[in-house]
């Protein structure tokens, strides 16, 4: 069947089969290879998008639900040549290692950061409770978070 | 991890999905938010031909009267966390729903899905059980049915509810009761499906009994009405005479402590955090 995605900005016409993951059709039919697939079952976050703004598992939603929303990628977050203040932070405290799980935090910590003032870090810890990383122990993680809260802050 | 094939209907309205699911019967399947289900797919433990998706329905009400309040089914987890106006009706939901998975999860998954997946642990159905729930349904052959929670939810992942009828919302009635709750889950990890749970709730005043639901000891939530009976003669009772009250209903229940044994002294420790926290609260001043 034909549905229509709006994906970072720009809206596709795709042929899908309805059970396709949203995961997979923005990998392969919207060559959006930044979303990385890790359980497909939706307990390890590392294919986790913004979905009307709100983080939201792409191997668990299928691309059909996805008619009609806004899907950001964190290719629709930043690029190489322009991060988004984010991405800067998870650079800047040393946030990542492999990078497989980043795409996942990047997408829940530009939803989390503008709010994560309010929040102490235990509960920083538990709004990202649903990505696992394997390699960094999770601490510059916390800490890129507190760096991307001072930078929206100050952005705005 | 790919789902086996299957076809997909988006109703618009109420009436287009009962149509459909009264013509596919068997075959199809209701998806509404799909955290439960579309993991199901990905691992082929569902194999449904058809889904009906629901989620554009209008199903999402939140109406609280001096009687009750009647919850739409599609409202999503989040709106328990977030809303103020919901959490201020309903605190109990407002201190289960943070167990429910993780924040992704619960911006998409919705409360008449829970419901209708009828998990074994599910935090809803023990507080919509310990808040004396009612679960309204329909479909196109039969209408409206209005069902008492302790007859829907009849096991794990088996409900009441028929193939081609649709969970549209939940009654919680509050008029003559004046509870106040609290909610103790045991998770191996944040955001992990529970071992256990249980929601206590009672009256100050002590006009109604007082309710003690468990997930865990059983394939779905049951109340403890040896623990609500210990409860209703002392609000403040010691771990011990909790125990001694539990050990009863785990007999009527026909549970065997021998080989439940860790899940029971898990829930054994969760009631005495619940009233605990009840206590505190009292004490301490209303919220």
């Amino acid at each position: 069947m034909i549905i229509n995605l709006k994906v970072n900005g720009a809206s596709h016409d795709l042929e899908v089969e309805p059970r396709q993951s949203l995961a997979d059709v923005l990998r392969r039919s919207c060559g959006l290879t930044g979303v990385h697939l890790g359980c497909e079952h939706g307990a390890c976050g590392a294919c986790t998008i913004l979905l009307d703004g709100l983080p939201a598992r792409s191997c668990i939603v299928l691309a059909v639900q996805a008619e009609g929303k806004e899907v950001t990628t964190v290719e629709g977050l930043g690029t190489p040549e322009d991060l988004h203040p984010v991405q800067e932070a998870f650079s800047e405290a040393h946030g990542l290692q492999c990078g497989f799980c980043t795409p996942g935090f990047v997408t829940t910590v530009a939803e989390l950061a503008p709010r994560a003032k309010e929040l102490t870090d235990e509960q920083v810890r538990c709004e990202l409770s649903g990505n696992i990383c394997r390699c960094t122990g999770y601490v510059n993680i916390l800490k890129a978070v507190r760096i991307a809260q001072d930078k929206l802050g100050t952005d705005e | 991890m790919k789902p086996a094939a299957f076809d997909y209907v988006r109703p618009e309205t109420t009436a287009e999905a009962l149509e459909a699911l009264n013509e596919l019967g068997d075959d199809a399947k209701v998806l509404a938010g799909g955290q439960s289900l579309v993991p199901m797919l990905n691992l082929r433990l569902a194999r449904p031909e058809v889904l009906v998706d629901i989620s554009r329905l209008n199903l999402t009400e939140f109406t609280a009267t001096s009687d009750g309040i009647r919850i739409g089914a599609l409202n999503k987890h989040r709106r328990f966390e977030f809303d103020e106006e919901v959490s201020r009706a309903v605190p109990l939901l407002r201190e289960c729903v943070t167990h429910i998975g993780y924040p992704a999860i619960r911006n998409v998954g919705t409360f008449g899905g829970s419901l209708a997946h009828a998990d074994s642990t599910a935090e809803w159905s023990c507080a919509v059980l310990a808040m004396d729930g009612t679960i309204q349904t329909e479909s196109k052959a039969r209408g409206q049915r209005e069902i008492p929670i302790e007859q829907f939810l009849l096991g794990p992942f088996t409900t009441a509810l028929e193939p081609d009828e649709i969970l549209t919302s939940v009654w919680i009635p509050t008029k003559g009761t004046r509870r106040n709750y609290a909610f103790a889950e045991f998770a191996e990890r944040t955001g992990d499906f529970a071992i256990g749970s249980t929601v206590v709730g009672l009256d100050p005043v002590g006009s109604s009994g007082s309710r003690v639901v468990s997930t865990g000891l059983s394939g779905r939530p049951v109340r403890l009405i040896a623990v609500e009976q210990l409860l209703d003669e002392e609000p403040a009772p010691t771990s011990q005479h909790v125990g001694d009250a539990l050990s009863g209903d785990l007999g009527r229940l026909e549970i065997d402590r021998k080989s439940r044994g860790h899940v029971v002294s898990i829930i054994h420790s969760l009631l005495d955090e619940c009233l605990e926290r009840l206590h505190h609260t009292e004490t301490g001043g209303k919220q």
